[in-house]
């Protein structure tokens, strides 16, 4: 007796990338921000990541069993989302409180909408966000990473002005410089440009993210930060812009789908950036940024549909 | 010069299996069926009754109105039967069953060596009348695609030598093995449409038969081979007119009204055997390949035979197939049985394992945008599939669902492998079933 033949419609063959690979391929650009924040934050960092890893995938499995829905262990996409809030909160918060963020951020960031793929929003800046309302003062406390408390970048931009930064760190190059490395005041992930730009690279080269969101935000906000009088490259070093712009602004649920789209969320965000960095009563705005974006991109994705085609053309 | 058409995929192209086999002669079977319907098109009516007697080439059945070409015996012998089978296309139509009796004996063939001397109306008659279909996926009549309106001047013929699906080397090994039949045929095209220019396009990943044409051509001025970068679907029409040209086919035109006209390189082969040495279409190159078989090749195949018959050649192993397809992995067939017969639209039957399949497990859709990224009608596939389920049937025709070519580039590239293409068809099919309505 012959085997049974399978039949099914075209195509028959598949790529290698699934859902799976892109978390993969997320988690591992990840890695170099851990390193980092180890480097710099020491056991408080590994504490912070451990507990909020371990709460996403409790959490996420937890709100599984009680829907009676089947666990996905091919799914890691939790583990993002516990990664990722653990990099956007000060070092020196307390675990309880961490645990609570992860837990809206799975729960009423994804699964109240329907799980991976059907929510509107970031969960991992759902949770920071309701985390920074709840508890504002741990939130904006950040200890730098010799055990040191004190204001950030962007909080003494906003007190003093841009000289008084420069003098958190001497000279102006000598501040580049440590802003890009990471030795400075932040969040957990948010302090080292470089580590978080060898993550993005990896990115670009897997193809998992394209150029257009990074680009256009960060560059908007660099225009705009310039036109305010405000040091650009600090500005787009400061704060959460780099991870916002690259691990969450490339989000693939949260936000647009096509090259344009992609482009016109960008440029909000980063333009809604300097505004709440400079009008707002926060010091930093990009977790509010992307939501904000997140909320609207229904609708650029619906003003940018793509022309099939032959009608764009210049051809008859 | 060569231009980039939006989209497409990169699958690998697997080629390596099969581009170094020289084609095989299959020994013709026992029994042969021929079904009425081979294309999109007229059903046809046969010609011969149950008991007759037939000689190689003869004309089997006919459909004198509508888009149709007569199908041909590719063997002597006896009409056996005359009832509704199965058949590759899915579905059931009169087949025509014959017996062989291995006497080969073929019927008076009309010849035209000196093609030239003949009007191009006589020669789109010839060719039709030879049962010539193009042989790039749709199997459209050659002739029907030759009958341009009086009105149309064509500047370009574009002989598409691209066979971008994987796996699939029949083109290549008639490139390389029937050149100078190749060469002939496509100057009976050229001097059939009147053009002032013929473009070859091949893909980079066949560079022995981009030589080769180079070599044979390089004295006409008139002629051009170009040598495209590996992209599925590079052979669809819409897409190697831009490829080529740079024009983009507006929809509901057609090539003609660019000036353009678009054939197949192997169907170039047989309008040379068709015209020259006046030999209907009675035989196909078939691709076998894949991991399901122990000897992949390429064979030339009589029509009429069944998979069975062919496949046997190269020792299939039927653990180790998964699916069987007719065609290539990207649009061809899958089939149920090595029971059904060969048509002139086959130029391969992948017998594909299950690690060649790759198949993903099904997710939700994350909204990644790759699906409307690959697609190369630039369409909206995710937006179809939503529209689709909710029966929104007039919205999907203003999303023009219909100007989806089928390719598979959006189920290929989805992450979570969400069933696209087979919504986009649900959805098309119900759309023609309510516009006949
Ligand atoms: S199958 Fe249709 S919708 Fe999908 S990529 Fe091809 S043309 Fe686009
Ligand atoms: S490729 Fe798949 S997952 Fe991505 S948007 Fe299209 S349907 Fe959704």
């Amino acid at each position: 007796m012959l085997k049974k033949l399978r039949v099914s419609s075209s195509p028959h063959i598949r790529s290698n990338e699934t859902v799976t690979t892109i978390m993969r391929d997320v988690l591992i650009a990840l890695v170099p921000s851990m390193v980092m924040a180890i480097v710099f934050f020491r056991v408080q960092a590994v504490i912070l990541l451990l507990t909020c890893m371990a709460a996403s995938l409790i959490i996420e499995w937890g709100v599984h069993i009680t829907f009676k829905r089947k666990i996905d262990f091919t799914d890691t996409s939790p583990l993002v989302t516990g990664i990722l809030l653990a990099l956007i909160v000060p070092s020196n918060l307390p675990l309880w409180m961490a645990i609570i963020g992860v837990f809206v951020a799975i729960f009423f960031g994804k699964m109240v909408f329907g799980g991976l793929g059907h929510n509107i929003f970031n969960p991992a800046l759902v949770g920071r966000c309701f985390l920074l309302a709840s508890w504002p003062v741990a939130m904006t406390n950040w200890a730098s990473f010799d055990g040191v408390s004190g204001a950030t970048v962007l909080n003494t931009i906003k007190m003093h002005g841009n000289s008084a930064a420069t003098a958190l760190f001497g000279t102006t190059s000598g501040e580049y410089l440590h802003m890009f490395l990471g030795s400075r005041l932040g969040s957990l992930g948010e302090t080292s440009t470089l580590a978080l730009l060898i993550g993005a690279l990896y990115l670009f080269l897997r193809r998992t993210i394209s150029w257009h969101t990074p680009a256009s935000m960060i560059g908007t906000v660099f225009l705009l930060s310039w036109c305010v009088g405000r040091d650009p490259i600090l500005s787009i070093m400061s704060g959460g812009l780099i991870l916002g712009a690259f691990f969450m602004a490339t989000d693939m649920v949260t936000t647009p789908k096509t090259g344009m789209g992609k482009i016109i969320f960008g440029v909000g965000a980063g333009a809604l950036v300097v505004w709440i960095r400079v009008k707002g009563g926060y010091p930093e705005g990009v977790a509010y940024a992307i939501l904000l974006m997140n909320a609207v991109t229904p609708l650029i994705d619906k003003m940018t549909k793509p022309k099939p085609f032959g009608y764009g053309g210049k051809n008859a | 010069m060569v231009w980039k058409f939006k989209g497409g995929v990169h699958p690998a192209d697997k080629k390596e299996f099969t581009q170094d086999m020289e084609i095989e002669t299959q020994e013709p079977p026992t029994r042969l069926y021929f079904p009425l319907l081979q294309h999109i098109g007229s059903e046809l009516t046969p010609l011969v009754k149950i008991g007759a007697r037939v000689k190689i080439g003869q004309k089997l059945a006919e459909c004198e109105r509508g888009l149709a070409t007569p199908i041909h015996s590719s063997v002597s012998g006896y009409v056996r039967n005359i009832s509704r089978q199965v058949f590759p296309l899915n579905g059931v139509v009169e087949t025509i069953e014959i017996e062989n009796d291995f006497k080969e004996e073929w019927i008076e063939l009309e010849k035209f060596p000196h093609w030239y001397e003949i009007s191009r109306e006589k020669l789109i008659e010839i060719i039709r009348e030879k049962g010539i279909v193009g042989k790039g996926g749709a199997t459209f009549p050659t002739y029907a695609k030759l009958s341009v309106p009086s009105s149309a001047r064509i500047e370009t013929l574009i002989i598409n030598g691209a066979e971008c699906e994987p796996y699939l080397t029949s083109d290549y090994r008639v490139m390389m093995e029937y050149t100078q039949k190749v060469i002939g045929g496509v100057k009976i095209l050229g001097y059939i449409l009147g053009v002032k220019k013929i473009i070859f396009g091949i893909e980079k990943n066949k560079p022995h038969a981009i030589e080769l044409l180079r070599n044979e051509l390089h004295d006409y001025d008139d002629i051009e081979i170009i040598a495209l970068p590996t992209r599925y679907p590079q052979g669809g029409e819409k897409q190697l007119i831009k490829a080529l040209t740079g024009k983009e086919l507006s929809p509901g035109k057609l090539p003609y009204e660019l000036g353009i006209v678009v054939q197949n390189i192997t169907t170039a082969k047989y309008v040379f055997e068709g015209v020259v040495e006046g030999i209907p279409m009675i035989d196909t190159v078939i691709t076998l390949s894949g991991e399901g078989y122990n000897r992949p090749t390429n064979v030339l195949a009589r029509l009429g035979s069944r998979f069975k018959d062919v496949v046997k050649m190269v020792e299939i192993d039927h653990n180790r197939t998964e699916k069987l397809i007719m065609g290539g992995p990207m649009m061809g067939i899958a089939q149920y049985s090595v029971d059904l017969p060969i048509i002139k639209g086959t130029t391969g039957i992948l017998a594909l394992s299950k690690y060649e399949l790759n198949k993903k497990r099904t997710k939700s859709c994350i909204s990644c945008g790759r699906c409307i990224k690959a697609c190369p009608m630039n369409l909206h596939p995710l937006e179809f599939v939503k529209l689709v389920l909710n029966e929104e049937f007039e919205s999907l025709e203003n999303f023009h669902i219909m100007k989806c070519i089928d390719c598979g580039c959006c189920t290929y590239i989805c992450p979570s492998n969400r069933p696209l293409v087979e919504t986009i068809k649900l959805g098309k099919s119900k759309i023609r079933e309510l516009n006949r309505k």
